[in-house]
């Protein structure tokens, strides 16, 4: 409960932020036929459609006007929604959990995932997308990651109808699709105890099938979206954990339920930061080296995953059987006698751009007018996020709730307060 | 630094708050657990209810031959048992349930054949009554089951299954050698051990009780379709708050005790979940309480009391209201037999019954055996409180007028039994929290030492208090 309220204060201002910064983007969107061939253009998917980006899906409207979605989606993703009725949905809310989530994230940095210039036919993120940079691999691990998330959430609710705690998706999810009640629990004959575990699973396909597809080539920028996409998806499996509980007389075991305990999202978003900080810069690699390395690759993609799933053997069987050879390249550290990164680790093959003064090219905003701290040494200090340009102090009054309460059961009363504070921008 | 005049202005930035909180909290655990949790069981349950619902209804509209009515029971039970989720051991439980009737006949033969060789009847307290030999044999086979014959997952899942088999078996062979009831027909016997209402959860019912469906349908109302639906949406609450909301409210890194606190808790919402599933299962074949058996407005078929359990005046009431079926059985053809031996015998040879019949699994029997002697030691100490301190406070209200001097609701009384209920939530964690499938990887004396041995210091300052003063 104490944690929550401290977190209050902290969302506050980052709703109030964000509502700023959103605003200005109502309406762009418009015309992006342009640049078709980048993969990420569907996370404009998630501001489609919405005259409220913040609010999340209200669950009273199932689907959204998906033609509003479209624009920005290619044929095979346009097919995978048809196929899966609901599934955009999820990956919008996914979209969006992944903006959160890059912005709390880097919230003390002088890059803070701003999706500012989210203008035509550019991505949402800006420009820097363009580039190989760190940012960018976190802005594509993130993506993936929250996709399959919020997927594999969407599945264990029941608002994916070909995927839900009754089904096994393998490979033809338009079999279920007419989304008839009666007919899904029907299926829970077909499905051996397990209950929902499999929907990470289904999260985890899909997301390859939607995200990874426009990244075809076999240049090293694209190798690269996709270990950084993979690397998103993977911290998400490796996390999620299945439980089940035997229920029956005096200890035994005549039903078996099972659930699944995603962590929050928040877990994901941090272990990404982790990888973000200790991010490899990989270099093309050059013939020779892809043919001893290709099997160190297959063996590390084996191993989380079945760690992952080893409370379940026979899904540990079907998957490695399925998606083994996939991605089947490694990528070479810049510094040679650095590790090849593995499966989890975010790579690059840019240095970032600095991030402090303006610049239109790369679609960066400068750290002027951000808020730093001015007693701390780190990057959210002054010093640092000012880029030496010095800072403005002034107080504001925030209003926020405070001295909440828990009544029993099962609802919180706040206080409104107001605060004052003071506050620093950077110049 | 609070004022309101800033209200007005920021309604917006509240709206949004609210989001986060819900979104952080409540939320998740509907969409990860609870909704999961119901729908992994919602077919078999779907199932259960409905074959004994269509059961019921055809039993009370048409009026069926004897036969055709055992045939029927038996055969809903056989379709719930194939509906189980199990691999293995359907197949074997049908088997040895449809064959245990032959089992019924050579014992019956060999009752004849002693008899005629004895001259007399065989006496029922001898060791080779019928009833002692088919108990004796069961708990051979069922501890047999428990460490050699079947792999350990196999027997968990079915073991419920063979427990309520076994109590219908000895208590149907009990009652054939008082003359209670007739040597029963194949027919009868089938619909007996299959009946689709308790093969799968229980309860326990006796021949008789079963029988009386066929004699006397119950009437069908809507009351009683509104208890299926109202003792359903209690059993699906405790299980989840079995499953989702005791992790929920108890996180992980909280001290040691709530940690148990929540094991046990977990434990013991998973046995209403179970108990009162069970009751659904009963009523919706149109069974209830033989007491309520001709009121058409009343519907319950009580297995489990979880008030009673969850502030537990005493331990022999949580033993009690435990699962009232299994309580009345134990009662009726266990204990009763022991008592000419002493109280505290038959007491302990019920729960060492009662252990044998769950396998004599080692968790499960300490916690059995365990919770026998505690509280007998109890209800003697007790007793012994009551008269040390002319104090109405016994297991029992006093019956009648209480001739103490401290009555019942006196402050002394009030605070004495105050603290035993406070003992007793400690004990209940201390032996439920043992019922946590944690317990196989961790140990019972490592979990226990984890809580200090509580129960047991709480439990020599009882049996000092008894033997000393």
């Amino acid at each position: 409960m104490r944690v929550d309220i401290d977190n209050m204060e902290v969302t506050v201002i980052i709703v109030m932020l964000l509502s700023l910064s959103e605003a200005t983007n109502i309406g762009d969107m418009s015309a992006r036929s342009k640049n078709r061939g980048k993969g990420s253009m569907w996370w404009g998917i998630a501001k489609a459609g919405e005259p409220n980006n913040l609010s999340p899906l209200s669950p009273g409207v199932p689907y959204l006007d998906s033609s509003a979605y479209y624009g920005t989606l290619r044929r095979k993703q346009r097919r995978l929604a048809r196929e899966n009725p609901g599934l955009l949905d999820a990956i919008a809310k996914g979209a969006k959990m992944a903006i959160n989530e890059c912005q709390f994230q880097f919230r003390n940095q002088r890059w803070n995932c701003s999706t500012r210039n989210f203008l035509r036919g550019k991505n949402l993120f800006g420009k820097i997308v363009d580039r190989g940079c760190r940012e960018t691999s976190f802005i594509y691990a993130i993506t993936s990651a929250a996709v399959t998330h919020a997927i594999a959430r969407a599945c264990s609710e029941g608002t994916i109808d070909t995927c839900n705690c009754d089904t096994h998706y393998k490979g033809r999810p338009q079999v279920f699709a007419n989304g008839n009640n009666a007919a899904a629990v029907a299926n829970v004959r077909d499905f051996e105890w397990g209950g929902c575990s499999d929907n990470i699973g289904f999260g985890f396909d899909v997301s390859r099938e939607f995200v990874d597809t426009g990244e075809r080539g076999k240049s090293l920028r694209e190798k690269i979206n996709l270990h950084n996409n993979e690397a998103g998806r993977w911290h998400v499996q490796s996390q999620m954990r299945q439980e089940c509980k035997c229920h029956g007389m005096s200890g035994s075991c005549t039903v078996k339920t099972c659930w699944m305990r995603l962590p929050s999202f928040r877990v994901i978003g941090d272990l990404l930061k982790d990888r973000f900080d200790g991010a490899s810069h990989v270099t093309a690699s050059n013939g020779g080296n892809g043919r001893n390395n290709n099997k160190g690759h297959s063996n590390r993609l084996k191993h989380p995953r079945m760690n992952s799933i080893m409370s379940n053997s026979i899904h540990a069987k079907r998957e490695n059987r399925r998606k083994l050879h996939k991605y089947n390249f490694q990528l070479k550290p810049f510094n040679p006698e650095h590790k090849p990164p593995g499966v989890k680790d975010l790579v690059y093959y840019e240095m970032s751009p600095g991030f402090c003064e303006k610049n239109p090219k790369l679609g960066i905003q400068g750290t002027h007018g951000r808020h730093c701290n001015d007693t701390s040494m780190g990057v959210e200090g002054c010093d640092i996020m000012c880029c030496g340009r010095g800072y403005r102090t002034q107080e504001i009054v925030v209003v926020e709730r405070c001295n909440c309460t828990f009544h029993w059961c099962c609802e919180v009363k706040c206080d409104i307060c107001r605060t004052r504070k003071t506050i620093h921008t950077c110049v | 630094m609070h004022s309101s005049e800033w209200f007005e202005t920021d309604e917006s930035l509240l709206f949004y708050d609210d989001n986060i909180i819900l979104e952080e909290t409540s939320q998740g655990v509907w969409e990860d657990c609870v909704a999961p949790s119901i729908f992994s069981v919602a077919y078999f349950l779907s199932q259960l209810v409905l074959v004994n619902f269509i059961f019921a209804l055809f039993v009370s509209t048409v009026r069926l031959k004897k036969e055709l009515f055992h045939l029927l029971s038996g055969v809903c039970g056989l379709y719930l048992i194939y509906q189980l989720e199990f691999y293995e051991g359907k197949l074997l439980l049908i088997l040895v349930f449809s064959s245990s009737y032959l089992v019924l006949i050579l014992i019956d033969l060999l009752q004849k054949a002693l008899s005629l060789l004895g001259k007399e009847k065989i006496h029922r307290t001898s060791y080779f009554s019928s009833s002692n030999i088919i108990k004796y044999t069961l708990i051979v086979i069922l501890v047999l089951c428990e460490y050699f014959l079947m792999n350990a997952a196999t027997w968990l899942e079915i073991r419920g299954l063979v427990m309520v088999f076994s109590m219908k078996l000895i208590s149907l062979v009990d009652d054939m050698e008082k003359d209670i009831v007739q040597f029963p027909s194949f027919f009868n016997y089938f619909g007996y051990i299959f009946c689709g209402a308790n093969v799968i959860f229980g309860p326990w019912i006796s021949f008789d009780e079963y029988n009386l469906m066929y004699d006397k349908p119950t009437r069908k109302n809507f009351r009683w379709m509104f208890s299926i639906v109202r003792t359903l949406a209690i059993s699906l609450f405790f299980l989840t708050v079995s499953n989702c909301f005791c992790n929920y409210v108890i996180d992980g890194e909280m001290p040691v005790f709530l940690q148990s606190y929540k094991e046990a808790l977990s434990f013991r919402t998973s046995h209403y979940f179970v108990s009162f599933l069970s009751e659904v299962t009963m009523l919706s074949a149109g069974y209830k309480n033989s007491k309520i058996w001709n009121e058409p407005d009343k519907w319950r078929y009580e297995i489990v009391n979880p008030l009673k359990i969850e502030y537990p005046t005493a331990l022999a009431t949580v033993v009690t209201h435990w699962n009232k079926p299994m309580h009345d059985f134990l009662k009726k053809y266990v204990y009763r037999s022991w008592l000419p031996l002493g109280k505290f015998y038959a007491i302990l040879a019920t729960f060492v019954m009662s252990s044998f019949l769950h396998g004599f699994e080692l968790k499960v029997s300490v916690v059995l055996i365990t919770i026998g002697i505690f509280s007998y030691l109890q209800f003697a100490l007790r007793e012994y409180f009551a008269g040390a301190f002319d104090c109405c406070m016994r297991v029992h209200p006093c019956k009648g007028c209480c001739k103490h001097k401290h009555k019942r609701e006196a402050l002394l009384s009030i605070c004495f039994r105050l603290l035993f209920t406070l003992t007793n939530v400690i004990h209940l964690v201390y032996l439920g929290m043992l019922m946590d499938s944690s317990t196989d990887e961790i140990g019972i004396i490592n979990k226990w030492r984890s809580l200090y041995f509580i129960s047991f210091w709480l439990m020599s300052i009882n049996v000092s208090i008894i033997l000393q003063i």
